[in-house]
């Protein structure tokens, strides 16, 4: 933003320039056909968030001109304005310090005309994309993508164009509709979202953040990242703002909305969907929304008239004894296949350390006899593998890490953590991470990290967008070659990045299936935990080639 | 509103039928009242306008010719309101005022023209485009709306001045991008 403009927007807010410098800023605003456009987008859109922003006008005036009642229609219960509802979501963040009046003062300063440029929609820029998959690379779950299939019972599918390919677990869904006559499934949405729905039902899946319910009852959990997830009816829209959520939607187009824990929007429209007035709903509350326009009233609560969650189905991994001939012909320093009893898994390397699982995390076998295990923690009893001892690594950074994979919905969870030798445990000092990402801006994503000295920021990251499914197994190998970050999976290359010159390495306890160990004390819900299957987890003091990468997988 | 559906209304209002521009009213509102904050910056002085405006053509709606933007001919009578509004006698002797004025009157062509694109729709997006900020972004924004001091988001946010300059930057673009896409559905 050049001097002028600020200048300009700053005296508008009625900030105190001298008579000369106005006078100037007037001439270039005369002049200036850019500086021109460039103050009318600033001032128009912020405009349109000050009105929004603002309560409804009562026109008693005009009402009385046209001889009509002034106010809502008959059978209404007051509400807020759209205005508060806006401030009110604005208000809901921690600001310690600041005034708690909410009385507006006009601007003095360059920040609110930077703050009123943050609405300009006719600038031209892009957003931060996490970086595309190399050439010849598809996504596995590209843009067309938008949500998966996790949980099922006794459904009776009817005409669903969102389907790709066969109705199962694991099959994504791209836009379009989705219809059942009896019985009740989940969908995992690549931004994190969960949705369960029971039949009948009708949706329309409009995007990652919006569907729209014609029919039905839904259930919707909204992690963060995912806040302004968006349920259309007939005759409303829930936002979400970070919660638990259900709809139902009956025949007559009727819609009842409750909030379970956190906080929604029911934003009212008229027939053609023109907003007429929004509230604010918390934990445990509820309203009807009437098929006639307008018709809103506050309803007493009662959970079990609102669908429950369906849990997503576990998937078994069947593996060839070819694909464990194939690994430790690569030579790793250490290979658990988890095929053992207990709870202490040994390497099949012999003499090194074994992995012990905490928690709730056990065994599942699959058809082929194959053991893998389950990770089912939760904040109350959180689960996670952990090996004895220390892997020594190299100073050089040269290291692969390699495992299947299962997820049992998108989310932001961890895979493995690495965590530095040089304090006592419990810490949160990271030399490593591989995360599974799902949010508005890194749907369906993972992130690896590499960083030395163990530590809490700073370190080199590569993450990838729409790189995995839900209910399916992946095979996942990252690598570092003392030059380069790498992600492979199921075989293909999906990112990489340099590393600096001066980059080094070091020994590392090794973690699966949560970012911080027991003992840290920090939230709960910052565990990120995994929730799914892994599977066939190795290390390697050296980076594996492409080939052997390739042919690891292949031997499945 | 497209124009089948105010011609119809169009034609109830002359028959005594005052609740149809009701729904005009309920059309055009936001625009309105969008257009008039920008012309005269206080959401009072601009509620009172636009109140005007509509009492205005309520009363002359026999003057607008079918084949012209209503719209813009809202815009107009608002326009003339605002001339007006400006030269009261306590308002030609405050500076603030007679800037605004003199901006009013050199970018009322292009306000004019962004003033057309403001519809109701928008709003349900912005409410989503805000709420999907980063949290510090958000608060970062809020502060600004609110008109607190860059030096005291910064303290409230434990950061720099620059830092803070820095994230409305950020969120301008996030905004910019995530509105584009919700008015593009």
């Amino acid at each position: 933003m050049n001097t002028d403009l600020n200048d300009l927007i700053a005296a508008w807010h009625g900030f105190e320039l001298d008579e000369a410098r106005l006078t100037e800023l007037m001439a270039r605003l005369r002049e200036d056909h850019e500086l021109r456009a460039a103050f009318v987008a600033e001032v128009s859109m912020y405009s349109r968030i000050k009105v929004v922003r603002s309560a409804s006008p009562r026109w008693l005036k005009l009402a009385e001109e046209l001889g009509v009642a002034d106010g809502p229609p008959a059978g209404e219960i007051d509400d807020e304005s759209f205005a508060e509802t806006v401030m009110e979501r604005l208000r809901r963040t921690e600001a310690p310090g600041r005034p708690a009046s909410n009385r507006f003062r006009a601007a003095r300063n360059v920040l609110l005309a930077a703050a009123a440029l943050a609405f300009l929609t006719f600038m031209v820029s892009k957003l931060h994309q996490p970086p595309s998959p190399p050439a010849g690379v598809e996504e596995t779950a590209p843009a067309s993508v938008l949500a998966v299939l996790t949980g099922s019972r006794d459904v009776k599918w009817e005409s669903s164009p969102a389907w790709i390919g066969e109705k199962g677990i694991g099959q994504p869904l791209t836009a379009g509709s989705i219809r059942a006559a009896s019985g009740s499934f989940s969908l995992s949405l690549v931004n994190g979202v969960t949705l369960s729905a029971e039949a009948p039902v009708h949706l329309e899946v409009i995007s990652a953040d919006n569907v729209r319910c014609l029919l039905g009852k839904v259930r919707v959990h909204v992690p963060p990242g995912a806040e302004g997830f968006t349920v259309d009816t007939p005759n409303c829209a829930v936002v979400d703002r970070g919660t638990d959520f259900a709809v139902n939607v009956n025949a007559d187009h009727e819609t009842n909305v409750m909030v379970f824990e956190g906080m929604a929007d029911v934003l009212v429209g008229d027939p053609a969907n023109r907003p007429l007035f929004g509230t604010s709903l918390a934990g445990q509350q509820a309203v009807k929304i009437g098929p006639e326009a307008g018709s809103k009233r506050v309803v007493a609560a009662k959970a079990v008239d609102f669908t429950s969650p369906v849990p997503p189905e576990a998937v078994p991994l069947d593996l060839s004894p070819e694909y464990a001939k194939a690994v430790l012909a690569s030579g790793p320093w250490g290979y658990w296949r988890f095929e053992g009893e207990g709870n202490h898994h040994a390497n099949e390397i012999q003499g090194g350390p074994a992995i012990t699982g905490h928690g709730n995390v056990f065994q599942r076998e699959a058809a082929t006899a194959n053991r893998s295990m389950v990770f089912a923690g939760n904040l109350r009893e959180p689960s996670h593998l952990k090996m004895d001892g220390v892997w020594p690594r190299t100073m050089k950074p040269s290291y692969a890490v390699e495992l299947w994979f299962e997820a049992e919905n998108f989310g932001n969870s961890t895979l493995l953590s690495l965590l530095g030798t040089d304090i006592p445990m419990p810490h949160n000092r990271h030399a490593g991470l591989i995360e599974l990402r799902a949010n508005n801006r890194e749907p369906g994503g993972m992130r690896f990290l590499h960083r030395w000295p163990a530590g809490t920021d700073l370190g080199v990251n590569i993450s990838s967008a729409r790189v995995y499914l839900p209910c399916r197994w992946t095979h996942l190998v990252a690598q570092c070659d003392g030059e380069r970050l790498q992600v492979f999976l199921d075989g293909a290359l999906v990112s990489e990045t340099s590393l600096p010159l001066d980059f080094s390495s070091g020994p590392v306890h090794v973690m699966l299936g949560r970012l911080y160990p027991p003992g840290f004390q920090d939230k709960p819900e910052n565990l990120r935990l995994f929730r799914g299957g892994v599977d066939e987890f190795a290390l390697y003091d050296r980076p594996l080639s492409p080939e052997e990468i390739r042919a690891h997988y292949e031997a499945r | 509103m497209d124009s089948s559906e105010l011609n119809e209304l169009l034609d109830q209002v002359p028959k005594g039928q005052n609740d149809a521009f009701q729904h005009i009213v309920r059309a055009h509102g936001y625009s309105v009242r969008c257009y008039l904050a920008s012309l005269v910056y206080h959401m009072d002085d601009a509620d009172d306008l636009a109140q005007e405006v509509f009492i205005t053509a309520f009363k002359r709606l026999h003057t607008f010719r079918r084949e012209n933007d209503f719209g813009a001919w809202l815009r107009g009578i608002a326009r003339n309101l605002v001339r007006m509004h400006f030269r009261t006698t306590g308002r030609r002797t405050r500076a603030i005022d007679r800037f605004r004025e003199e901006v009013a009157d050199i970018t009322g062509h292009e306000l004019d023209a962004a003033a057309s694109v403001s519809h109701n729709e928008s709003i349900g997006a912005l409410l989503r485009c805000v709420s999907r900020l980063p949290d510090r972004l958000r608060r970062a924004v809020q502060g600004g709306l609110e008109g607190v001091a860059p030096s005291e988001i910064a303290t409230n946010l434990k950061t720099s001045v620059a830092a803070v300059y820095q994230m409305h930057w950020r969120a301008h673009q996030l905004l910019r991008d995530c509105l584009a896409r919700e008015l593009s559905r």
